[in-house]
C-alpha cells in the first residue's frame, strides 16, 4: 500500500481537534477526511472507503462504540483506532473487545498516534487478521483470552494476570517492537509512570514459564534500549 | 461514659429500694410512712420509686444510644457522599480537560512545524509545550488517583528489600542525583518479613517518596532509607535533610494538589503524596510524616507482615 494513497477518516465531534489533527496527518503523507458525528461518519465510510478510521468514543447522536459495533456486525473490518477519554482499565479492555484494533488515550502525543497508525497499517498490510480472535496460537503455545489461560501443549501454565496481559499484547503484535511504556499503558492500564522494571519482571516471569532462553529466544526477544518483540508466527483461532 | 457504666448507674435506684426493703425486714426502719394524712407502705413506695427511676434512666440511655447511632450513621453517609462527590469531580475534571489539552498539544506541534518562525517564536512555543506537558502529567496523576479508588491489587508475596533495591536503582538512574547528596540504605541484618501486596504499586509509592526526598534536598544533604520490621509490620522510612515542611502544613501535604508554601519553583503536581497514601491504604498499612522546616522530612510507612502459615 503506497502511503500517498492511504486514506484516513477522522471522526470526532470536536472541530478544533479535527482542524489541528488533519494537517498533522496530511504532513505525514496521508489523505485525510473528517466527520463531526457518527452518522455522517458512517456515510463517509460507505462512500469514501477509507483505509483506517480514527474514532472518538464520546460523541452525541451516534457514539464511537455504537458506530464500531455497527461496523463489525455488518462484517466491516476496517482498522479502527479509538480515541478514548475514559482511561479506566475496564474501559480500555472494552474498547478492544468491541472490535477496536487499538486505542489512544487523550491527551495523546501526536507522534504516538502516528506510530500506532503506521503499526496498524503494517499489520493490515501483512494480511494479519484484524478481527479479534478468542485464541492465539504460536507453535505449541495456546493463549485463550476468554478463560485467561495459557497452554503449552497439554499443560496449563500458571501466570499472574499482568504476565498474561503482556504475553497477550505481544502475541497480538508479533514481529513488532513493543516499548516498555506501551506495555505499561496497555497492560497495567495506569497512565502513571511505573518504573519500567515492572515490565522486565513480568517478562522474566514469562520466560521462566515458557522456558524461553533470553540468549536464544524462541518467543520473546529483548530489543536493547527499547522493549520486546514476539518472535513466533501467531495464528488467530 | 460506657454503656456498662450507665447500666450500673441506672440500676442504683432499684438496688436502693431493695436495700430499704431489707432494712424494713430487719426492723431497722418502720413498715409505714406517713405522707400528708396517708399511711403508705414504705417497701411499696421504695420499690415503685426505684422501678420508676430505673425505667426513666434506661429509657434515657436507649434514647441517647439511638441518637448517637443516628448521628454516626448520618456522619458516615455524609462522608461516603463527600468521597463519592469528590471522586466524580476528579473524574469530570480529568475528562473535561483532556480534549482541550489534546488540541493545545496538536496546535503547538503544528505551529512548531512552520518554516518561517524566528527564535523568539520558537522559544515561546517550546515554553508552551513544556507547560502542556506539565498539564498532561497532572491529568495522568489525577487519572491514576481515580483508578486507585476501585483498584484491585494483584496480590503476591512481596520481598520489600528487593523492591527497594529496584526503586533505588531506578531513581538513581533517572533522577540525576547531585553528587553532594548522600543516599544511604539501612536494613536489619536478618531477612525482612514478607508482606502480601502489589509490588508494582509499592514501587510507585517508594519512587514517589524517594523522588521527593531528592527534589527537596536540593543540591546538598543526606537521604536515608531504612527497612526494618517488628512482630506485626514491615517499616519503611525515607528521611532527608531537605527544606522540610512548615509545621501547620505537615498534615495537608497528603491532600490532592496541595503543595507546601516553601516548595516554590521545585517542580511537582501536588499529587504524589495522595497517591502514596492511597497505595498504603490499599495495603492496609499506615503512613506518617514528620517534618521541620529547614531541617528535613521523614516519612514512615508501616505495612502488615504476612501471617505465617
Amino acid at each position: 500500500m503506497n502511503q500517498q494513497t492511504i486514506k484516513l477518516l477522522l471522526i470526532d465531534d470536536e472541530t478544533d481537534l479535527l482542524a489541528e489533527l488533519k494537517p498533522l496527518l496530511e504532513r505525514s503523507g496521508y489523505s485525510v477526511d473528517t466527520s463531526t458525528n457518527g452518522i455522517e461518519g458512517l456515510q463517509k465510510i460507505e462512500s469514501w472507503q477509507p483505509d483506517l478510521l480514527i474514532l472518538d468514543v464520546l460523541m452525541p447522536h451516534l457514539d464511537g462504540r455504537t458506530l464500531l459495533r455497527r461496523l463489525r456486525s455488518d462484517n466491516n473490518w476496517i482498522p479502527v483506532i479509538l480515541l478514548t477519554r475514559v482511561g479506566g482499565t475496564t474501559d480500555r479492555a472494552l474498547s478492544l473487545q468491541e472490535g477496536a484494533d487499538d486505542y489512544v488515550n487523550k491527551p495523546f502525543d501526536p507522534f504516538e498516534l502516528l506510530a500506532r497508525i503506521q503499526a496498524l497499517l503494517r499489520r493490515t498490510q501483512h494480511g494479519q487478521v484484524v478481527q479479534r480472535s478468542q485464541r492465539l496460537q504460536s507453535g505449541d503455545l495456546l493463549l485463550d483470552r476468554t478463560s485467561r489461560q495459557l497452554w503449552i501443549g497439554e499443560q496449563v501454565v500458571d501466570l499472574t494476570s499482568r504476565a498474561f496481559g503482556v504475553l497477550e499484547y505481544l502475541m497480538d503484535h508479533p514481529g513488532e517492537i513493543i516499548t516498555r511504556n506501551t506495555l505499561l499503558d496497555k497492560v497495567w492500564g495506569w497512565s502513571y509512570a511505573v518504573e519500567s522494571r515492572a515490565v522486565d519482571m513480568r517478562i522474566a516471569e514469562l520466560r521462566k514459564a515458557l522456558n524461553d532462553n533470553p540468549n536464544t529466544p524462541k518467543y520473546i526477544e529483548t530489543v536493547i534500549g527499547t522493549g520486546y518483540r514476539f518472535l513466533g508466527q501467531v495464528k488467530h483461532k | 461514659m460506657t454503656n456498662t457504666k450507665i447500666g450500673i448507674l441506672s440500676s442504683i435506684p432499684l438496688l436502693m429500694s431493695f436495700l430499704v426493703a431489707f432494712m424494713i425486714d430487719q426492723g431497722w426502719i418502720t413498715n409505714y410512712v406517713w405522707i400528708a394524712q396517708l399511711s403508705m407502705d414504705t417497701v411499696g413506695i421504695a420499690t415503685r420509686l426505684g422501678l420508676l427511676l430505673t425505667g426513666i434512666m434506661l429509657t434515657g440511655i436507649m434514647l441517647i444510644n439511638w441518637y448517637r447511632h443516628q448521628i454516626e450513621a448520618t456522619l458516615h453517609t455524609a462522608h461516603d457522599e463527600s468521597a463519592n462527590n469528590h471522586k466524580l469531580f476528579v473524574q469530570r475534571l480529568d475528562h473535561e480537560i483532556k480534549n482541550p489539552l489534546t488540541i493545545l498539544n496538536l496546535g503547538v506541534v503544528n505551529l512548531l512545524n512552520h518554516q518561517d518562525l524566528g527564535d523568539t517564536e520558537i522559544k515561546s512555543l517550546e515554553r508552551m509545550q513544556t507547560q502542556v506537558q506539565r498539564l498532561r502529567q497532572l491529568v495522568r496523576d489525577l487519572r491514576a488517583l481515580t483508578d486507585l479508588e476501585d483498584f484491585e491489587l494483584e496480590r503476591s508475596s512481596v520481598d520489600l528489600r528487593s523492591v527497594m533495591e529496584h526503586v533505588i536503582e531506578s531513581v538513581t538512574l533517572n533522577q540525576n542525583i547531585p553528587p553532594n547528596i548522600n543516599l544511604t540504605v539501612q536494613q536489619v541484618p536478618w531477612a525482612l518479613g514478607y508482606i502480601v501486596g502489589d509490588a508494582d504499586l509499592l514501587s510507585i509509592a517508594f519512587i514517589n517518596l524517594l523522588n521527593n526526598a531528592v527534589k527537596f534536598t536540593l543540591d546538598r544533604g543526606n537521604i536515608e532509607v531504612k527497612l526494618t520490621d517488628n512482630s506485626q509490620f514491615a517499616i519503611i522510612e525515607i528521611a532527608d535533610t531537605g527544606i522540610g515542611i512548615p509545621q501547620p502544613e505537615v498534615e495537608r501535604v497528603f491532600e490532592e494538589l496541595y503543595r507546601a508554601s516553601n516548595a516554590g519553583r521545585i517542580h511537582g503536581s501536588g499529587m504524589g503524596l495522595s497517591l502514596v497514601r492511597r497505595i498504603v491504604q490499599l495495603h492496609e498499612g499506615n503512613i506518617t510524616i514528620h517534618s521541620r522546616e529547614g531541617y528535613g522530612t521523614s516519612v514512615v510507612i508501616q505495612l502488615p507482615l504476612a501471617t505465617r502459615a
